[in-house]
């Protein structure tokens, strides 16, 4: 029953955004409408579709999820994940407007001319986008697994990254920018319904929540969900906040698809209000999770939260594990139901069904797929217009060729990225690939930011500095990922998880010893234009 | 100028919030205790702070919001300049 719901649900999302992808064929026969909708979005809803795109699928059930399950320690993430915009906000934003025409790479080579610092910047571009990608593409396995068992997730995998493809091909960026304002609508809807039926539940009094998620008992030492440490901890977890934390905060301003949002308003102004606007939307969403995941952990109970199993098929499950076999009958007896493994990716569907029922659960089933499909979409796009742009029509072309090739060679990139990452994410099921989105950020918050903040702030910045700046990063972050717990487990070589606090200064160091060797005269002089570009927009793409 | 401008205020507004938001894993790591301690209602310190950032991000979002009022007028001289000069040319 619940299937069908969730499909209808969801079929009407899809309907609506295939009608907006349909109105939008028509103007996507350009480059420009195709990678930037031709720079007529507003500020508004462009920062909607900025909630839309960076948001995923992770942060309603993974985010929700941890908080229910480890309290103060998953509530971590939330606050990085807001405060991060001020970095974009502040440094990247309007300059980036101002000084790109299709690509980050564009802002980088705008003074620093030449072939090898447009290959790196799309190469670390093209790595940041696939990670995430692939990441992503595997989630809706996962997913679908968990919120439709009965679908499968062969064919969630294929239908998400069909009607993807649909989207990037027909509809070009304008299609793109209405499915995430959309699945960015509906996201802020499905968790600020949760977070007010959780404390309608409390009869909307602070304090009784409060007491009541700090009534659940941690673990150890730890008496209550309020403390952190549940998650992190040991001699090293110290170290491993810190680290998250730094990729986290800087990592945003370096990631090509969120940037790549800045090149379809009309104005710096513009691009202000968009994040603006994202930063309202993304800090209310976030503050919605603690009370999901608090919500989940006090009304549904930790034990209950993973897949359930009811009636005949409980009662063969325990008799296939006798060991389990008192708490489980127990949990029968009292609920109806047995939950034998707990699985926190669960916390905010059961919640719905706890605080409303099973339409509310089918309702943020169907959200988590919208808001995959807008993700995915933005980063097929993103990888597009970097084959397209930077490596055809730049590096291979040398500029030449006719619009209509381009358009051709664009919509053939999206259609192998996207084929691409299906075939992948049906290889990868079931594989556990979070990482690659820890890896994401620290390519971006050591390859890309220290490069583009030299571009913009520091007049002696050279092409010898960015390119071996993005090199250092990209290498010095994917090395130290593969040494670590996370890929080598207990033979682990580097002990942190992430990266970031290490391969940042590393990727920093890079960029300015390349400088120091070199003195290059014309990336100097171009520095004034850029200044007075990305201050003024004099010149900008309009 | 408008650079100049610019720059005094974003240099020191990045390196604050970077600084508050890096401490709150840094206290939170190195002094969980502290942390853990419960200061309104059963809320802990931690989570009182994590909160804060919150308010902190959108209290500098307004604060530069207000101030770039000030930079978009400086560029728009600039830009005047800037074109008057070519019509003369």
């Amino acid at each position: 029953m619940r299937t069908q719901q969730t499909l209808v649900m969801f079929a009407i999302f899809v309907g609506i955004t295939l009608v907006a992808t349909f109105w939008a064929s028509g103007q996507s026969v350009t480059r420009r409408g195709f990678y930037t909708a031709n720079r007529r979005i507003g500020g508004l809803q462009n920062g909607w579709a900025i909630a839309g795109e960076y948001i995923s699928a992770a942060s309603l059930l993974g985010i929700t999820g941890l908080i229910a399950f480890y309290g103060f320690d998953g509530f971590m993430y939330s606050v990085g994940w807001l405060v991060a915009y001020l970095a974009v906000l502040f440094l990247v934003a309007e300059p980036l407007r101002n000084t790109g025409k299709f690509t980050l790479a564009d802002l980088v080579s705008f003074r620093l001319r030449g072939r090898g610092v447009r290959a790196i910047a799309a190469l670390s571009t093209l790595a940041i986008t696939l990670f995430f990608l692939i990441a992503q593409m595997v989630s809706v396995g996962a997913i679908a697994n968990l919120l439709l068992p009965r679908l499968g997730d062969v064919t969630a995998i294929v239908a998400i990254g069909g009607l993807m493809l649909i989207y990037v091909l027909f509809g070009g960026m304008l299609a793109t920018t209405w499915v995430q304002t959309i699945s960015a609508a509906l996201l802020l809807a499905a968790a600020l319904l949760l977070s007010v039926l959780v404390l309608g539940h409390y009869h909307f009094s602070m304090a009784n929540f409060a007491s009541a998620a700090a009534a659940v008992p941690g673990a150890g030492h730890i008496t209550n969900l309020f403390q952190p440490g549940l998650l992190f901890h040991g001699a090293l977890g110290a170290w491993n906040l810190v680290s998250l934390g730094l990729a986290l905060v800087l990592g945003t301003a370096g990631l090509p698809h969120i940037l790549m949002r800045f090149f379809t308003v009309p104005s710096a102004q513009a691009a202000r209000t968009s994040v603006a606007w994202a930063m309202v939307l993304i800090g209310t969403f976030y503050l919605a999770t603690s009370f999901m995941g608090l919500g989940a952990s006090t009304i549904v109970g930790k034990e209950r939260i993973g897949r359930r199993i009811y009636a005949g098929d409980a009662i063969a499950y325990i008799a296939h594990h006798p060991a389990q076999e008192s708490s489980l009958n127990d949990q029968l007896l009292h609920d109806g139901y047995i939950v034998p493994k707990p699985d926190s990716n669960l916390a905010a569907p059961l919640l719905a069904t706890s605080v409303e029922g099973s339409l509310l659960t089918a309702f943020v089933a169907a959200v988590a797929f919208a808001t995959i499909l807008a993700v995915v979409a933005g980063l097929t796009l993103t990888a597009s217009s970097t084959f397209a742009h930077d490596i055809w029509f730049v590096l291979i072309r040398n500029g030449a060729g006719d619009e209509s090739e381009h358009l051709r060679v664009a919509r053939a990139a999206a259609l192998v990225t996207g084929a691409a990452a299906i075939a992948l994410a049906i290889a990868l099921r079931g594989f556990n690939v979070a990482f690659l989105v820890g890896l994401a950020f620290a390519v971006a918050a050591s390859a890309n930011v220290p490069v583009i903040l030299l571009a913009l702030w520091w007049r002696r910045f050279s092409r010898s500095g960015a390119i071996l700046g993005m090199l250092c990063g990209l290498v010095s972050s994917l090395a130290l990922i593969a040494a670590s717990p996370v890929l080598m487990g207990n033979r682990a070589i580097f002990p942190l998880d992430n990266p970031g606090i290490i391969s940042i200064p590393i990727g920093l160091a890079g960029a300015i010893l390349g400088t120091l060797l070199a003195r290059d005269r014309e990336s100097e002089q171009m520095f004034d234009e850029l200044q007075v570009r990305a201050n003024t927009g004099l010149g900008a793409e309009i | 100028m408008l650079v100049r401008a610019r720059r005094r205020f974003v240099v020191p507004a990045t390196l604050f919030f970077i600084a508050y938001y890096l401490a709150l894993p840094f206290s939170v790591g190195f002094f969980p205790h502290v942390m853990s301690r419960p200061v309104i209602g059963p809320l802990t310190l931690a989570y009182c702070f994590a909160l804060s950032q919150f308010a902190m991000a959108w209290i500098l979002l307004a604060f530069y919001l207000w101030r770039s009022r000030r930079f978009d007028l400086q560029a728009a001289q600039v830009r005047r300049r800037e074109t008057r000069e070519l019509s003369q040319a």
